[in-house]
């Protein structure tokens, strides 16, 4: 009694409950309107009512649909998705009243547009495979049902099932077409769907040279693909208080006009794909590494490269980004005007004590260029400096003397802004930067987790000639070491990643490289079989010669009788002679009776004085030869007794 | 969408899902994640396993019409059509139609079953319909696309007038035949109704030998039962219409419908004739009188009038023992006095609408008067 079609309403109720998302977080995420729809619906069903008006039913219709348009503004939703709430209103009449042959179907119509949005929702794997294992298992058996609607029953026994062997071929289609689908993203600007709210960042901004840092924790922040991967930056401060503290200014964050990111792919560069997996720690920021010289993104936002090396896009807070760049791990040497040097070698009012001018007059060697300066300083560090998170916090007026010449230990920050310091003391245009270090990589994927203990600080010097070159004061030793996990969570891990950023987030350059893949491994068997062609024509030939032979002689096999076969045939043919004698005997008077052997009656006929008595002795004893013995009738014995036959028959 | 002769259309429920589709496409590029598009494209490809199942289905189902396409208007078509289901997995939501409505409507066949169906095609009035082609379309499974196929038949159908139950027209000639309606005074060797036993004579053969009774030793006794006797009805339609009537035509071929069946149930012998017409059809009692019926089927109104030689032709065709009656859509009169004259013994009766005031005929001529649902005497 329609129960798929009953069972598919209450799905697209499930799915329609996940779009309503509540104000409030829970630690546990229950679909609490979900199972609140299907409990009504239940009731509703149970309730079997006949008949209901239909002004009634499309007034309640109405205003479901404006409450639900108004209520997604509310909760912040979009509001032509929870529009689909209001159709709840429609499917509950359809179960609780009898549904006619045209209810059923729109019935249906609405239940895939609500299954629909639920696969908008969700977006982790194993939610969706329920909610589309039900889908496939449903769906089509309760479209047949709302089809067969319309064509009378013949008998109970004739009951539609769908054969299970075509799930493959449009299983298989699905997927083509899913691959073939092109996806055009529109600018947020044109997107109805998008409600852009904006995000709570965390990110950080600031490095303060007297803090003291425990560490950070186990959150993901980004996932990244690619080889060689660097150091990868967030955040760029160049602007310093003049006491401890680094500030990114606003001009850092312009767009850097002399490079253009739109262009073909630049040859022998290095390619990263990105997973941003908490969008509030990176809030506007993009992790990159190296130079980068083009870049993608999913989101339909622009970005921009700032000009101070980092790539910033408006980031939505529920937004969970990929994207691709581009790069190279060597800089380029590019000028600086006198503007930007003076600004990369603004001290901000720092004094410098005598101690600090001491140290950077004597115990650094003389005539040394800004990329040898740039090295003695970080090695400095390195080989006298330790790495300790929670070192004690620094006198805020006197920081960095405090930490060069007495603590001599603590987070990379400090590393990073010291030093950067230190080099524009020298002469050196510096900056500090923020951003993250690899250290955790998934060998089965192929992918590195970044998450908020593997955030890092290091420092940037602009060396004539060369460009904008990295330095890492911190202390190599006690910098976060590569992490191994455990065979499971690294296949839990590579599947979680291969689901979000392959099927999930697939687009239109994973499809090419979907193609490219095919071609890879389609081309040479295609090429290895044409090479071979010859060879596998003869090959089947010569199968199918051999299974012809086999065949025919099976046939040939056939037709040579067995020797039983053969005396078999043979007393048949032998009675048959010998019952045509004794039937043209008896014609002629002469019956034998059954009591005597054909030797007994051929005697008696040789004393009646019959005149052909050699043929009937000749004829009896080939039957008695035959059928008593064991001699096979050869054809000549068959054409004598036949002979002999006829002119026993001929005799009057 | 025609490819060769079959023809491939989205019903309107496809279209609907297919605009559905539509804005859901658009709705899913500007999503974050790519899993609507799995749901969209399992959608397609349940659009695309229908067109290609409908187009198998309405293709290679086998249908054998049946080689009589005959029935009586208003009613359903009787005989039986025989679908097989070609496949070896099962098929349904299969239509069959044609010019004149649906023919049969199937919602499921088991893999490789063959069914013998009646079909649910309701005929339409009296007369012979070219049934040259139908179409086989089917949906299956989901009812989202349409696929249709022309099957050629070359067949005719001949839908028979409608009858109503009417008394019996006059017969005259009666004969004595195994199996007729009426009785005489007269015993029979042979029959339906066992009369009872009588002395054996010698021209009894001893298969009416009554074995049970001649047991007892009164000698042996012979079977006797009933006399059966049937008689013969001779009718004459005649279809000439002064006026553009064709309700009255119509009530005139279902009154010779009606007599027929009359006659049938009653045993007799029927010999009828459509005056203007060169045969007589004989119709035996207990047969269907197909010919006859298929004659009425045929049968048009003629504004031609009646030409005395040749209705007088028609009535020498008729059996010479036969009792005559006349369906006529006038009061034929000159037609009668014709026929009085001529046979003045012979039982005459009249069958004329009951639209006609106060006829003025023989006294001999029994008057009856029909509608379209009765025949009766004044």
């Amino acid at each position: 009694m329609n129960k798929y079609l009953i069972l598919s309403i209450f799905l697209g109720l499930f799915c329609t409950g996940l779009s309503v998302e509540l104000p409030i977080s829970i630690e546990i995420p229950i679909p609490i309107f979900s199972i609140l729809y299907c409990i009504v619906a239940y009731a509703v069903y149970k309730m079997n009512i006949k008949h209901v008006n239909k002004n009634i039913e499309a007034g309640l219709l109405c205003v479901g649909i404006i409450v639900s348009y108004w209520l997604g503004a509310y909760l912040g939703a979009n509001q032509l998705i929870f529009m689909s709430n209001g159709l709840v209103v429609y499917q509950l009449f359809r179960l609780a009243c009898e549904r006619t042959k045209r209810q059923s179907r729109l019935a249906m119509l609405v239940c895939l547009a609500q299954v629909w949005v639920g696969l908008l929702i969700i977006a982790n794997f194993l939610p969706f495979i329920l909610i589309f294992s039900i889908s496939i298992f449903l769906l089509p058996k309760a479209l047949t049902e709302t089809e067969n609607l319309y064509f009378p029953v013949r008998n109970l026994f004739s009951v539609f099932k769908f054969p299970k062997v075509h799930l493959l071929p449009i299983s298989l289609v699905a997927v083509l077409v899913f691959v073939a689908l092109p996806r055009i993203k529109l600018s947020r600007s044109l997107n109805p769907l998008q409600n852009a709210v904006a995000g709570q960042g965390e990110l950080q901004k600031k490095a303060d040279t007297s803090n003291s840092v425990d560490g950070g924790g186990e959150r993901m922040v980004f996932q990244i693909e690619g080889k060689q991967i660097g150091y990868l930056r967030t955040v760029t401060l160049d602007k310093f208080d003049g006491l401890s503290a680094w500030e990114e200014s606003t001009w850092i964050q312009l767009p850097d006009t002399k490079r253009s990111i739109w262009g073909p792919i630049p040859k022998d560069s290095l390619e990263r794909s990105v997973k941003i997996i908490s969008t509030s720690l990176l809030r506007n920021s993009l992790p990159v590494d190296g130079r980068v010289e083009k870049m993608d993104i999913n989101t339909g936002n622009r970005f921009y490269l700032a000009d101070g090396g980092g790539a910033l896009t408006p980031l939505n807070f529920h937004d969970n980004p990929s994207y691709r760049f581009w790069t190279y791990n060597e800089p380029i040497p590019s000028p600086m005007n006198k503007k930007f040097r003076k600004r990369y070698l603004n001290i901000g009012g720092f004094e410098v004590s005598n101690q600090l001018k001491q140290f950077l007059d004597t115990q650094m060697p003389k005539n040394l260029t800004d990329q040898e300066t740039a090295d003695f300083l970080t090695n400095y560090f390195i080989d006298n400096f330790t790495y300790e998170l929670g070192a004690p916090k620094l006198d805020r007026i006197s920081a960095i003397d405090d930490f060069m010449f007495n603590e001599k230990t603590g987070h990379c920050e400090r590393y990073a802004s010291t030093l950067a310091l230190l080099l524009r003391l020298k002469g050196i245009p510096s900056r500090v930067v923020l951003g993250y270090v690899p250290r955790e990589y998934n060998n089965i994927a192929g992918f590195y987790n970044v998450r908020t203990k593997n955030a890092h600080a290091w420092t940037e010097a602009y060396i004539q000639g060369k460009g904008w070159v990295q330095f890492d004061a911190t202390p190599y030793e006690e910098l976060m070491p590569y992490e191994e996990k455990s065979l499971g969570f690294t296949l839990i891990e590579s599947f979680r990643y291969f689901w979000f950023n392959r099927i999930v987030e697939f687009d239109s350059e994973d499809r090419s490289d979907l193609i490219q893949f095919s071609k890879g491994i389609v081309t040479p068997v295609v090429n290895a079989f044409i090479n071979t062609l010859p060879q596998i024509v003869l090959v089947c030939v010569i199968v199918y010669l051999v299974y012809m032979i086999k065949k025919n002689f099976k046939k040939v096999k056939l037709k040579k009788k067995t020797p039983k076969e053969q005396k078999a045939e043979s007393m048949l043919k032998a009675r048959s002679f010998y019952g045509k004698l004794l039937r043209s005997l008896a014609k002629q008077g002469y019956e034998k009776p059954i009591a005597w052997t054909p030797n007994e009656f051929a005697q008696f006929l040789s004393q009646q004085g019959y005149p052909l008595i050699t043929e009937i002795k000749s004829i009896t004893k080939t039957y008695c030869d035959i059928y008593y013995g064991s001699k096979i009738l050869s054809e000549e014995n068959e054409s004598v007794l036949q002979a002999q036959l006829a002119i026993i028959a001929a005799k009057k | 969408m025609r490819l060769l002769t079959r023809q491939l259309n989205p019903t309107r429920f496809g279209i609907m899902t297919i605009a559905l589709s539509v804005v859901a496409y658009i709705a899913a590029l500007q999503a974050f994640t790519n899993l609507p598009l799995f749901g969209l494209s399992f959608l397609c490809a349940l659009q695309v396993y229908n067109m290609w199942m409908a187009f198998r289905v309405a293709g290679q189902l086998k249908v054998k019409a049946p080689g009589d396409l005959r029935g009586i208007e208003g009613r359903n078509l009787v005989s039986s059509w025989e679908i097989h289901n070609p496949f070896n997995y099962g098929i349904g939501q299969i239509r069959l139609t044609s010019s004149l409505g649906k023919i049969l409507e199937i919602q499921y066949l088991g893999p490789e079953e063959k069914v013998s169906l009646s079909p649910q095609l309701r005929l339409p009035k009296r007369g012979i319909y070219p049934f040259s082609k139908i179409q086989v379309g089917s949906s299956y499974p989901f009812g989202l696309w349409l696929s249709k196929t022309p099957i050629k038949l070359d067949e005719k159908l001949i839908v028979h007038p409608s009858s109503y139950p009417c008394e019996v027209p006059p017969a005259s000639g009666f004969e004595p035949v195994v199996g007729g309606r009426l009785k005489s005074q007269n015993k029979s060797a042979s029959g339906d109704q066992f009369s009872g036993v009588r002395p054996m004579v010698s021209s009894d053969s001893i298969r009416q030998v009554h074995w049970k009774t001649s047991a007892k030793g009164q000698g042996i006794m012979v079977k006797e039962f009933e006399e059966e006797l049937a008689g013969r009805v001779g009718l004459i339609f005649l279809p000439q219409i002064k006026n553009k009537d064709s309700e009255t035509f119509e009530n005139a071929v279902r009154c010779c419908s009606s007599l027929m069946n009359a006659t049938q149930e009653a045993g007799h012998q029927l010999d009828a004739i459509i005056a203007g017409r060169t045969n007589r059809i004989q119709v035996p009692p207990f047969s269907d009188g197909r010919d006859w019926l298929d004659e009425l089927a045929a049968v048009q109104a003629s504004k031609v009038g009646i030409d005395m030689e040749s209705l007088l032709l028609d009535v020498n065709k008729l059996p010479s023992k036969s009792s005559i009656c006349i369906v006529a859509l006038h009061t034929p009169n000159s037609e009668l006095d014709m026929i009085r004259s001529l046979f003045p013994k012979r039982k005459v009766a009249v069958y004329i609408p009951e639209s006609v005031d106060n006829p003025t005929l023989s006294e001999n001529v029994r008057v009856y008067f029909y509608n379209n649902k009765e025949i009766y005497r004044k």
